[in-house]
């Protein structure tokens, strides 16, 4: 288990994690999601030891990653498919981390067969695509056998089929047991990946919990169309719904559920002609949580100017 | 087998990180043919000379043999830099330090592999130097330095080390630095433009400092012959030795502070 108490990391002025506390439980995949710029990869530096928490701290099963036996048995971790030597190839990389655990050579051979690199272990990682060199990064975190791994948005540039590979690849590891964590600013990728979410925004705690828990929060909406859409919102207007008309025939209703919006057009003798639930999407949902905190964004979204 | 990462895990790791790399062959190339190849040229050119002139010159064999470890210099120097600016140049310290947290070890490392592979290359290449040298000064009949002579022995021994000391300020200063190019910079700087400017102050205030400096120092770790103002050879030794290990200490206290 990866567990954060009060982490904190500041650079200069800017507050890059904010006093984030959470445990990252063993058995399930905890997607790891905020927008760009979030901290999300400040936090995993930090738990991997590369940069120092101003305050607060980071264990793994207790323990602080330096003084961790073998690194590499027991936390495996894709921070950045570029970080490595592109002039050295694929297997030298791998075995060079290897020699560091005292991992054998023979496992270096099966981590490059398990992500499909085996015909090009020996050409240079500097000429992989991005996808291979994602996957390069895989076997590496892989290379010990960990039962913690990390990976810092593992699906960038990874082919649909790669993509998909790396979910269900993800999936049976935490199906063995094993905590896997992996960060993402891509939505709809965790909702069919993780399990449990954290949400991050400018480096504070936003949301924790099941994934499917989100959703069902999501306060939805209710689209109705009806012949007497006038007099249909008046009543639920009355009622003290938000209604929004989104043409003569038909509105939208906040904050309602069917059950109550076709009661209150009962009880008015209102015909309808339609009456769908709108659940908000898990994308949405992310939208909303995370709309405050979003560091770049475009003009059209946001009129909150940001620092 | 032993029961956590060590120093020794991590030496045979950077052994393959430095056996690997296509750049580190081609380093090893380039400094073996710049002090084989211009120490056997500018012994032809000079012997030559020397032996036209009839011998009314001065001649120091050892000087013209091991006049390319003045080269050789600037391409240690480059290697050590980039064992640690190549790290962060390409990111891999994050790599590295994750698979190997523990910082001052890495680091002893990365030194051990430099110092082994240059001091095994070093030494090899200033005897073949010598050798070819005393080949060439036989031919022209010109004066000869003997390895049975004590002195020559030493002056001959003490460039592969001479190397390996001034390859360890590159590494320091590349682990203080981070950026190669900035490494290179106070490298040369140091050992080829501040000996420059000190000389053409007024000799009173130059030669002092002179001496303390790292160009200084190699050259007297090598000579036969030894100025009023130079240290022995074994002072020389030990003052550029303790410069190597305090730069490189320093870069090691930085090192366990700074993010990754």
């Amino acid at each position: 288990m990866i567990q954060l108490k009060n982490l904190t990391k500041r650079y200069d002025n800017v507050v890059a994690v904010n006093d984030l506390t959470v445990d990252i439980q063993p058995g399930v995949v905890t997607g790891f999601l905020g927008p760009n710029g979030s901290g999300k990869s400040t936090t995993m530096r930090m738990i991997l030891g590369l940069d120092r928490p101003t305050s607060g701290s980071v264990t793994i099963d207790g323990k602080n990653y330096a003084d961790l036996k073998f690194p590499l048995r027991e936390v495996g971790a894709l921070i950045d498919a570029k970080a490595l030597h592109p002039g050295r190839s694929a297997r030298n990389h791998l075995l060079s981390l290897a020699a560091t655990n005292n991992i054998p050579k023979k496992r270096v051979d099966e981590v490059l067969d398990i992500v499909g690199l085996s015909k090009v272990a020996r050409k240079r990682a500097g000429d992989f695509s991005l996808g291979m060199g994602q996957r390069l990064g895989i076997a590496g975190a892989l290379l010990g056998d960990p039962q913690i791994l990390l990976f810092d948005e593992p699906v960038n540039g990874l082919d649909p089929e790669g993509i998909r590979w790396v979910r269900e690849f993800f999936r049976g590891l935490a199906s063995e047991g094993r905590t896997v964590f992996v960060s993402s600013h891509l939505m709809s990728e965790m909702a069919l990946t993780a399990d449990d979410v954290i949400v991050i925004g400018r480096g504070k705690l936003i949301r924790q919990g099941k994934i499917t828990d989100l959703t069902e929060s999501a306060v939805g909406s209710v689209l109705v169309r009806s012949p007497q859409a006038d007099a249909l919102g008046a009543a639920l207007r009355q009622a003290g719904f938000q209604v929004t008309a989104d043409n003569e025939t038909s509105l939208t209703i906040g904050g309602a559920t069917s059950e109550q919006v076709g009661d209150v057009a009962h009880e008015n003798n209102i015909a309808l002609h339609e009456l769908t639930p709108q659940r908000a999407s898990l994308e949405d949902v992310f939208m909303e949580l995370t709309a405050d905190s979003v560091e770049y964004s475009g003009s059209q979204h946001t009129t909150e100017e940001t620092k | 087998m032993s029961s956590s990462i060590s120093l020794a895990s991590s030496t045979k790791a950077e052994w393959i990180k430095f056996r690997s790399l296509r750049s580190s062959i081609y380093s090893l190339i380039t400094l073996i043919s710049l002090t084989v190849g211009l120490g056997a040229l500018i012994t032809f050119a000079i012997a030559k000379h020397y032996a036209d002139r009839g011998g009314d010159l001065t001649y120091d064999p050892i000087a013209s043999s091991l006049a390319g470890l003045f080269f050789a210099q600037f391409v240690v120097g480059v290697m050590g830099a980039i064992v640690m600016t190549g790290e962060y140049a390409t990111t891999s310290i994050r790599t590295s330090l994750a698979a190997f947290p523990r910082r001052t070890e890495f680091i002893i490392s990365k030194v051990v592999v430099l110092v082994v592979t240059l001091l095994i290359v070093g030494e090899a290449m200033v005897f073949v130097s010598y050798f070819i040298g005393h080949m060439i000064e036989a031919s022209y009949n010109v004066p000869t330095a003997s390895l049975s002579n004590a002195a020559t022995w030493r002056a001959v021994s003490f460039g592969g080390v001479e190397l390996v000391l001034l390859s360890l300020l590159g590494f320091g200063l590349g682990l203080l630095l981070r950026r190669t190019a900035a490494a290179i910079a106070v490298f040369v700087v140091v050992l080829l433009v501040a000996p420059i400017l000190l000389n053409i102050l007024p000799s009173s205030w130059g030669e002092p400092i002179l001496r303390w400096m790292p160009s200084n120092l190699s050259q007297g770790m090598i000579s036969l012959t030894r100025d009023a103002h130079t240290f022995g050879p074994w002072n020389c030794l030990i003052i550029l030795a303790l410069y190597a290990i305090g730069l490189v200490s320093l870069g090691i206290v930085f090192f366990n502070r700074r993010d990754a």
